[in-house]
C-alpha cells in the first residue's frame, strides 16, 4: 500500500516506537509515585517534548489522552465565565470548533471566527480586530489539517500578548515538522499536540504545553502520591493528570520524539516540502485537477488538497484505494468551516498527506493514478 | 449461484444521511453486469488499472463505481433520485436486501 494519510495518523510506526511500546508493556510497571525509581517513560517523553518544542521546563507538559482532550481542557479553563468571548478561525478542526460550539450553545461564551485569505492563511491583523474587551482566548491552529497552510503563530501571539489574552495553539499537524519555539512566543501561550501524527507515537497520547500553573483543573482523582489529601495536587504536571497513565503510549511517544530530534525538525520539514512541491506540480499539470489553495503555500507541512472535475472527493478516494491501493482521505477532514472560504464546500477535497516514511515513488504513484483517473477510461 | 444484494452499507466516514451507499453482492461484478448497469448512462472503464475500475453515470439517478472482480459497488445517488431509483438498482443487481435491512 501507498499510505498518504499521515495527517490522520502516521503509518507505519517506526520500529523503535513499536519496540518501546512492547518493552513498556513487558516491563514491571514503573511511573512516578507508583513504582520503582529510575527514569520513567512519562518523564522521558516530557523531557524529549520540552527539547523539541523549546519549553521552559518539562513539568510544563501535561501528558493527556489526545490533542482533543487537551484542547477541551484548555478551552474550558481559559474562557470559563458567562459572557466570555473567544476568537478562533475557520481553519480549525472540530476538536476546537465543537468545544466552542457546545459552550456557546449553553450560553457560556461567544465566538468570533476569522476567515482565511485565498492562500489559506489568517492574519494577525484580522485576529486583532476580532478581539473584544471580554475576549479571554484566541484559539488558532498552527497548520490547517485540511490544506497544510502554516499560520503566523508568532504574529498572532504578539497580538494576543499585547491585548493580554491567552493564546491556544493547536499544533496537532505541526509538532515534529515545524519548529514551535514555545519559549520565544510572547504572552500566555498554551499548545496542544497529538502524539500519533508527526511525533510518531502510538494513538492514545497527546498533551498540553502549559503557559503557567493557573489553568483550572479538569479531571481530578488518583495520582499515586499524597493520597491523604482531599484535593488533587495543584502542581505541574500532575495538576492535569489524573488516573493511571498510559505508560506504554508515553514510552512510544518518547521514542518517537527522540527519532524526530535525531532526524532534525528543519531537515524533515524541508524533505516534506520537496515532496509536497513535487506532488503539487504533478497534480497541477493534470487536466481537471484543482488544488486547494490554488497557489502554493509554504509546503513544509506535507499536505496537498485537491479535487478532480467530474468526480466527488469520496469517489476519488475510493478509486485510489480500491484500484491502486493508495490511501488518502476524502471529505471535509473534520474542518467544516474552511471549505466555504476556499470554494471546496460542501463535499470537501481529496487530501494527500506526507509523513516520515513517504518517498518520491509514493507521491509519483499518486500523481500517476490521478492522471490515469483524469484520463477518462475507455 | 444467483447474484443478489447481501448488504447495503453506509461507507466508512459517511453519515447515514449522505446519499452514498456500498452495495455488497453475493457474486463479484463482471463485465456483463457492468455493461447492463451502464445502459441508459455513461460508462467509464479503466481495464488496464491494477484492479480494473469502472464508473457509471446515470444522470438524475446515480453514479456507481466499482472494480470488475469485486463484489462491492459504491453508489452515489443524485439529489433527484427517489425510492424507485433505489429499488430499480436493487432489482438490476439481482434483488436481495433493501437499504432498510442493512445499515
Amino acid at each position: 500500500m501507498v499510505y498518504l494519510n499521515h495527517a490522520a495518523t502516521t503509518h507505519p510506526r517506526p520500529p523503535e516506537v513499536v519496540s518501546a511500546v512492547v518493552a513498556a508493556l513487558s516491563s514491571a510497571p514503573a511511573h512516578p509515585g507508583r513504582g520503582a525509581g529510575g527514569q520513567d517513560p512519562l518523564t522521558e517523553a516530557r523531557l524529549a517534548l520540552a527539547e523539541l518544542l523549546d519549553v521552559d521546563g518539562a513539568e510544563r507538559i501535561a501528558l493527556l489522552p489526545s490533542a482533543t482532550y487537551a484542547l477541551n481542557l484548555a478551552i474550558a479553563g481559559l474562557a470559563p465565565q458567562p459572557g466570555d468571548h473567544v476568537v478562533t478561525t475557520r481553519l480549525e478542526h472540530n476538536s476546537v470548533l465543537r468545544p466552542l460550539a457546545h459552550a456557546a450553545a449553553a450560553g457560556r461564551l461567544r465566538v468570533s471566527y476569522v476567515s482565511p485569505d485565498r492562500l489559506g492563511r489568517v492574519s494577525a491583523e484580522d485576529a486583532e480586530r476580532a478581539i473584544e474587551p471580554r475576549t479571554r482566548l484566541v484559539a488558532v491552529t498552527h497548520v490547517s489539517n485540511a490544506t497544510g497552510c502554516i499560520q503566523p503563530i508568532g504574529e498572532i501571539a504578539a497580538v494576543a500578548a499585547q491585548k493580554d489574552v491567552a493564546l491556544l495553539v493547536d499544533a496537532s499537524q505541526s509538532a515534529g515538522v515545524l519548529p514551535l519555539g514555545h519559549r520565544s512566543l510572547p504572552g500566555r501561550v498554551f499548545v496542544a499536540f497529538a502524539g500519533h501524527k508527526s511525533l510518531l507515537g502510538p494513538p492514545g497520547v497527546g498533551g498540553l504545553v502549559l503557559a503557567d500553573d493557573r489553568l483550572p483543573q479538569g479531571v481530578v482523582g488518583g495520582t499515586g502520591i499524597r493520597s491523604e489529601e482531599p484535593l488533587h495536587p495543584p502542581e505541574l504536571p500532575l495538576r492535569h493528570e489524573a488516573g493511571t497513565p498510559d505508560v506504554p503510549a508515553a514510552a512510544g511517544l518518547a521514542a518517537g520524539v527522540r527519532l524526530v530530534l535525531a532526524r532534525g525538525v528543519a531537515a524533515e520539514g524541508a524533505r516534506r516540502g520537496r515532496l509536497t512541491t513535487r506532488l503539487r506540480s504533478r497534480l497541477a499539470a493534470t487536466a481537471g485537477v484543482s488544488l486547494s489553495p490554488e497557489l502554493e503555500p509554504d509546503p513544509r507541512a506535507g499536505i496537498v488538497a485537491f479535487r478532480l472535475a467530474g468526480w466527488t472527493p469520496g469517489d476519488v478516494g475510493d478509486a485510489l484505494l480500491r484500484s491502486f491501493d493508495i490511501e488518502v482521505r476524502a471529505g471535509l477532514h473534520c474542518a467544516p468551516l474552511v471549505h466555504a472560504p476556499l470554494g471546496t464546500a460542501p463535499l470537501g477535497t481529496v487530501r494527500a498527506s506526507i509523513g516520515w516514511s513517504t518517498t518520491e515513488a509514493d507521491v509519483d504513484a499518486l500523481a500517476d493514478a490521478v492522471d490515469a483517473l483524469a484520463g477518462g477510461g475507455a | 449461484m444467483v447474484r443478489e444484494v447481501i448488504a447495503i452499507r453506509v461507507p466508512p466516514g459517511c453519515l447515514r444521511s449522505a446519499p452514498v451507499r456500498e452495495y455488497e453482492l453475493s457474486e463479484p461484478v463482471d463485465e456483463a453486469l457492468m455493461r447492463r448497469l451502464a445502459e441508459g448512462g455513461t460508462l467509464q472503464y479503466f481495464p488496464t488499472f491494477p484492479r480494473p475500475l469502472f464508473r457509471i453515470d446515470r444522470p438524475q439517478e446515480l453514479c456507481a463505481q466499482g472494480i470488475v472482480g469485486s463484489a462491492v459497488l459504491r453508489v452515489t445517488f443524485s439529489p433527484s433520485a427517489d425510492a424507485g431509483t433505489r429499488e430499480a438498482l436493487r432489482l438490476s443487481l439481482g434483488g436481495g436486501r433493501t437499504d432498510g435491512e442493512d445499515g
